[in-house]
């Protein structure tokens, strides 16, 4: 087990690896280790003012994308930053994601969301944003996910949302409950919503094709929701994968094993899963990586 | 017997004339039907024009010679522009499929069936034929099946390319706005919603380059008011204040110069930025209109003031937020209006439903105006041209291509090249092989005959024989068709040659119940003829 701390009091809002190299998001800025969380150095420092908080990571095939209160930052290597300029009012950013280009000649949508002004969106990688929102009619943007099939869908204040367009224009989803969604995951086709009150839902998101469905308004009759069983308490992230499935339940990480939610580690801001390890992120502001 | 003076005819001599009237007028429409476009030359007072739509080369064509072929163009013509208002297109195959269904009926009523027992099946066949066509109905949602309606429609390709990937990414009811560009056409995307109105008083937007206001985090409140005394304005400004508000929008219809002397004085500005805007709205059902739409947009309620002379109270649940309110001279938008996002899905959710039962053309299109402006976004194309005439019909091309795009999105599409027609023979045969009456037989035969006739059309201007690909087609399996530009058989929905489902529905549904109308002629009163006039 690989320990390390800095800045106690800084919370931690994401993890992620780009090039071998940790990074994690915090309140008081972006860090980077590279040598799996014992030591850690400030990558923001090409920045002045060095933008805080950090509240969201993503890493795609031109870099990384930062989030933060006050706008988006790129950078190719991790070290060398520069903002992105976005229009005015400035976003809070909730969350990164990257719809990957299926033709030759075409750019990955790169897709970054926000509390208060929807999904802003660039197809030139990441020079110049638009927040076309059309149809998404709750522009306070809690969660972000693209699936297999490209399909994007957002959880928000008050429910879900999916574009079949690289979120140029949406439609809601009814789901069961009407709640926040906090949280996204999708894994061979099936995709799972984590709620702030009313758990984690289980859906086959093939259902969620414009073919399959070509209904006008989708209700929660045209869709087959699952309940799964968990600890109540609100879904701050769900990551399911083959060899494992990792959800935070309030401050809580749980995984899944022998048909059974197990309760892992406490005191949990967030985690990630990277190449057979488990990164977690403590409401101290440490970080833990485990071997799993 | 006729009577010259009060230009009066009567069967049987009527029958012909009008048929002769209606083939005339048909013979201009076959050749647009495709699948090569054609055009019709029209002589105009000191110009001409080139047309290329059924409707359009009908609406031109007035007064043959003959009173009473004339009447029978005229009855074709009125059948064709109504469809047209209607679903916009399919007029030429209205045409094609009238003009078969009526000279077999002509034939049918000689031959002695009871005309209205003839009506009355034919109502009946059509409900049953809609019903198949509806079955063969897919929706249509790729890229590539958009482009292959929108080049149907279109003569220009780039423009039919750039049309058919805006409205794929708009869906059915995302706002488009066409403009007359320069020499390519070119588009734009605006964020969040907008009207047309502007700023009350050019004031406002002194020394601002450009000359437009912004505002963020902006209070909002929709009135009716007409600000003319100053003295009835510090309720409403307090309660803003009270409400946090630094800077407030004021949806108004009019404005005095002392109330604006009023908002701009400094000792308000130090508290509070007011800027008075207006929506416009010829009526008083669209100024509703759009003050209820705004206000689902940003929160709060209209305010309104009924006429009545002195302003009311606005009460803290009348006021709207948003995150950005900018406003120029002709237009007021929002972005990020602060509004119950399950009032705003409500609100829009019956708006589509008013739209989908809808039957007036006006009231749809005004319903799809409101729904694409609160789905918010707009994408303005700027329609090119080598010159002002072309961009001028190219715009008229771009209306009729969303227009086009949007049914096929809202209602399905249909195998193209009147091949979705053809699917329906089989069953109607079996109709006509239980038939029990002479009428309903007479109906089916009628029938199994029109439903050839359009992509019998389409094969004689291709220059094809059409009966040998008809007859392979009829046993063929329903997913075949014939690709009449590359003459061969094929997928025609998997090579995007597809049909809008509403418009040949709405085609053929026009043409039978206007051939039951006309059968029923026994008689026509028409204008007398210079001579007649003249005549002792």
């Amino acid at each position: 087990m690989n320990t390390s701390t800095i800045n106690a009091s800084s919370f931690v809002y994401g993890l992620i690896t780009f090039r071998d190299v940790m990074y994690v998001a915090r309140a008081s800025g972006l860090n980077a280790s590279t040598d799996e969380g014992k030591t850690w150095h400030n990558a923001l420092s090409s920045l002045q003012p060095e933008p805080t908080p950090i509240t969201c990571l993503l890493s795609h095939s031109q870099g990384l994308l930062a989030g933060s209160v006050g706008g988006l930052f790129s950078s190719q290597d991790g070290e060398q930053w520069q903002a992105i300029s976005l229009r005015k009012p400035v976003p809070t950013l909730s969350a990164l994601a990257v719809v990957t280009a299926r033709m030759a000649n075409h750019n990955d949508v790169l897709l970054a969301s926000s509390l208060a002004d929807g999904v802003f969106r660039s197809d030139d990688n990441g020079q110049t944003w638009l927040a076309w929102n059309i149809g998404l009619f709750d522009l306070h943007v809690l969660s972000l996910i693209v699936t297999d099939g490209n399909i994007v869908i957002a959880g928000t204040e008050t429910g879900l949302y999916v574009s079949y367009n690289a979120a140029k224009a949406w439609e809601a989803v009814e789901m069961p409950v009407g709640d926040a969604i906090l949280s996204l995951a999708c894994h061979q086709g099936s995709l799972y919503v984590g709620t702030e009150t009313q758990g984690l839902y289980c859906l086959d998101a093939n259902t969620l094709t414009k073919d399959t469905l070509g209904t006008r308004f989708l209700t929660s009759d045209t869709v087959d929701w699952e309940k799964l069983e968990l600890p109540r308490g609100a879904i701050n992230q769900v990551d399911i994968a083959d060899e494992h499935r990792f959800v935070l339940v309030d401050e809580t990480v749980y995984s899944y094993q022998q048909d059974v939610w197990t309760a892992m580690e406490k005191d949990v801001s967030c985690f990630a899963h990277m190449n057979h390890q488990l990164a977690l992120g403590f409401l101290d502001g440490s970080v833990q990586v485990n071997n799993v | 017997m006729s009577n010259i003076r009060a230009g009066v005819r009567f069967q049987p001599d009527v029958n012909k004339r009008l048929q002769l009237g209606v083939h005339k007028l048909a013979q201009l429409i076959r050749p647009t039907l495709g699948p090569l476009p054609r055009t019709v030359v029209h002589q105009k007072l000191n110009d001409i024009e080139l047309l290329d739509k059924g409707a359009l080369i009908a609406r031109r064509m007035t007064n043959l010679p003959d009173r009473r072929e004339d009447i029978g163009a005229m009855y074709l013509r009125h059948m064709m522009w109504q469809l047209y208002e209607d679903v916009g297109d399919g007029t030429a195959t209205a045409a094609v499929l009238f003009t078969t269904l009526y000279d077999a009926g002509l034939r049918y009523l000689a031959a002695g069936v009871d005309v209205r027992k003839l009506g009355g099946a034919l109502e009946y066949h059509l409900k049953y034929l809609l019903n198949q066509l509806d079955q063969q109905t897919q929706p249509v949602s790729a890229l590539a099946q958009l482009q292959g309606i929108a080049r149907s429609v279109c003569p220009d390709i780039a423009l039919a390319d750039v049309l058919a990937e805006l409205v794929h990414d708009l869906g059915e009811f995302g706002r488009l706005e066409l403009r007359k560009g320069g020499t390519q056409h070119e588009w734009s995307f605006v964020e969040g919603n907008y009207w047309s109105g502007g700023v009350l008083s050019k004031r406002f937007l002194e020394g601002k380059t450009p000359a437009r206001i912004e505002l963020e985090d902006v209070g909002v409140l929709v009135t009716d008011f007409q600000l003319d005394d100053p003295r009835e304005l510090p309720p409403i400004l307090k309660q803003a204040l009270q409400l946090g508000f630094k800077k407030l929008i004021l949806i108004a219809k009019t404005i005095s110069e002392r109330a604006i002397t009023f908002l701009t004085a400094p000792q308000l500005l130090e508290q509070l930025a007011v800027i008075p805007v207006k929506l416009d709205g010829f009526t008083q059902a669209q100024d509703s209109a759009n003050h209820t739409d705004l206000t689902a947009l940003v929160g709060g309620y209209p305010v309104v003031s009924l006429g009545s002379a002195s302003l009311p109270r606005a009460r803290p649940d009348d006021f709207g937020r948003a995150r950005l309110v900018w406003a120029d001279q002709q237009h007021v938008g929002i972005i990020g209006g602060d509004s119950d996002p399950h009032a705003l899905k409500h609100h829009v959710n019956s708006l589509k439903t008013a739209f989908y039962t809808a039957q007036d053309a006006e009231l749809r299109k005004t319903l799809r105006t409101r729904l694409g402006r609160l789905l918010g976004g707009t994408i303005t194309l700027w329609v090119g041209g080598a010159s002002e005439r072309e961009v001028e019909a190219n715009q008229e091309h771009a209306e009729h291509t969303d227009l086009t795009l949007r049914s096929a999105l809202e209602q399905g599409v249909l195998a193209g090249g009147g091949r979705a027609y053809l699917t329906c023979y089989n069953f109607l045969q079996r109709q006509y092989e239980t038939a029990s009456t002479l009428e309903e037989r007479a109906s089916c035969h009628m029938l199994l005959t029109a439903l050839e006739a359009p992509l019998r059309t389409m094969l004689d201007n291709a220059g094809l024989e059409p009966s040998e690909i008809i007859g392979t087609l009829k046993t063929a399996g329903d997913e075949v068709g014939y690709d009449i530009r590359n003459q061969t058989y094929s997928n025609l929905t998997e090579q995007g040659i597809l049909d809008v489902a509403s418009v040949q529905k709405a085609a053929l549904r026009y043409a039978v119940s206007s051939v039951a109308l006309a059968l029923t002629i026994e008689a026509v009163v028409h204008k007398k003829t210079p001579e007649q006039v003249t005549a002792p």
